[in-house]
């Protein structure tokens, strides 16, 4: 199969660079697919799962949302958390899942919901692509 | 003539104790700098990245995008960021950002100040100030600076502010640094000119203007902390700087009080030996 460039940077330096022959993400306004090829995209991604193929395996990761860029020569991800269900410790996602119940619970102002809201679609997301492996 | 000698020892006595203290806070800065400078390298493609696409989609959608963090809002106050540090001996890293401020800020601007001695400058002069992210330059943490960037989108949408600044230190090498004004907000284009555009066909999804309204704050995360970590770099590289000197000059303050010591020293002997020859003789 055909592969293309992959490039995922966040604040801590690049995370990831590799060959790859599929990538499957979220983005706000849907699942998409991209393989090599692609006509340039750019779009913004959704707190979601994140995977790849490469070598006929496949790859997943933890995404706290964050911005795909896609042109010809590589498809680069810009994140503010990656993670791979072996970096991903999950003491920490269920506190911080239960925090965020707590908190959805409690508060009153939008901005607080909101905000819990997020954290708890983090914790989620983080269980959920811990207990999937 | 003993008092003399005496005090003079206790000079170099003090002198030497304020060398040690130089001396390791010299030591602590160059290993903090080679820290800070090892993270600023690592920021960088992630910053360069996110600015390059910020630029791309702006260039290929000139004028196309009606996009409120490209309008500046004319009735509203200007909002500074300004970073200085938290603590001193580090030369005239602060005195430098502060002067810059002072030089450009007007009333009724709004400061949002990191570092505990620019905000004690500001409370001296009974200028009012945000202090919600004070710490922001010892802890670093990327949260904090997504969470001062979410506060100032929102405030920026609502156009309850005009625009928004940073001051902050540019890290040119370990001996130069010069505080710098940049404007965060609105975006502009023109600071962008030297990225060329790689592909004018570009697929948004689903709008040029969602994307923007997701990446733009993106960008202000990557630039603020961008700059952060290049002013306590800054800071770093001239505590170092400046603590070298200080040790420098600590150690030729006592060899001159110790040539001192000497010859009083000398002199004290030999004023005793002629006293001792005057005595005898006199016999």
């Amino acid at each position: 199969m055909k592969t293309f460039k992959l490039k995922i940077v966040t604040p801590k330096g690049i995370y990831k660079e590799t060959d790859i022959e599929m990538l499957n993400l979220r983005t706000t306004s849907g699942q998409i697919g991209i393989l090599a090829n692609h006509l340039p995209l750019a779009s913004a991604i959704d707190i979601s799962e994140m995977n790849y193929i490469q070598n006929g395996e496949r790859y997943i990761f933890a995404l706290s949302g964050g911005f795909v860029y896609v042109n010809e020569e590589e498809t680069t991800i810009i994140a503010n958390a990656i993670e791979s269900p072996e970096e991903i410790d999950l003491r920490r996602a269920q506190e911080a899942k239960q925090r965020a119940e707590g908190r959805l619970k409690t508060s009153q102002s939008d901005i607080d919901i909101l905000r819990a809201e997020i954290a708890l679609k983090k914790a989620l997301m983080r269980i959920q692509v811990k207990e999937g492996l | 003539m003993a008092s003399h000698m005496q005090s003079i020892k206790r000079r170099i006595k003090s002198v030497e104790s304020t060398k040690k203290i130089t001396k390791a806070m010299q030591l602590v800065a160059t290993s903090k700098l080679r820290k800070t400078r090892n993270q600023l390298d690592e920021l960088k493609p992630y910053y360069s990245k996110v600015q390059e696409t910020v630029a791309e989609i702006l260039e290929s959608n000139k004028g196309m995008i009606d996009n409120p963090y490209l309008k500046e809002n004319e009735n509203g106050k200007t909002v500074y960021i300004v970073i200085t540090s938290s603590l001193g001996l580090c030369g005239g890293y602060n005195a430098n950002v502060l002067k810059t401020m002072s030089n450009e800020v007007q009333d009724g601007d709004l400061v949002y100040m990191i570092g505990t001695k620019g905000a004690s400058y500001l409370a001296h002069r009974h200028i009012e100030y945000c202090h919600d992210y004070l710490d922001l330059n010892n802890d670093m943490d990327f949260k904090d600076v997504v969470r001062l960037v979410n506060e100032l989108t929102a405030m920026y949408r609502k156009q309850e502010i005009g625009k928004i600044k940073i001051i902050y230190t540019e890290f040119v090498n370990n001996l130069t640094f010069t505080p710098k004004v940049v404007t965060l907000l609105p975006v502009d284009t023109a600071e962008f000119e030297n990225i060329e555009v790689t592909s004018k066909y570009t697929i948004f999804e689903p709008t040029p203007n969602d994307v923007l309204n997701h990446l733009i704050p993106m960008y202000l995360q990557s630039v603020i902390y961008g700059y952060l970590v290049e002013s306590v770099t800054s800071e770093n590289a001239s505590r170092r700087t400046s603590m070298e000197n200080a040790t420098d000059n600590a150690e030729e303050l006592i060899q001159d009080l110790l040539l001192k010591y000497n010859q009083a020293r000398q002199t004290a002997i030999t004023n005793e030996i002629s006293e001792i020859v005057a005595g005898a003789n006199a016999q």
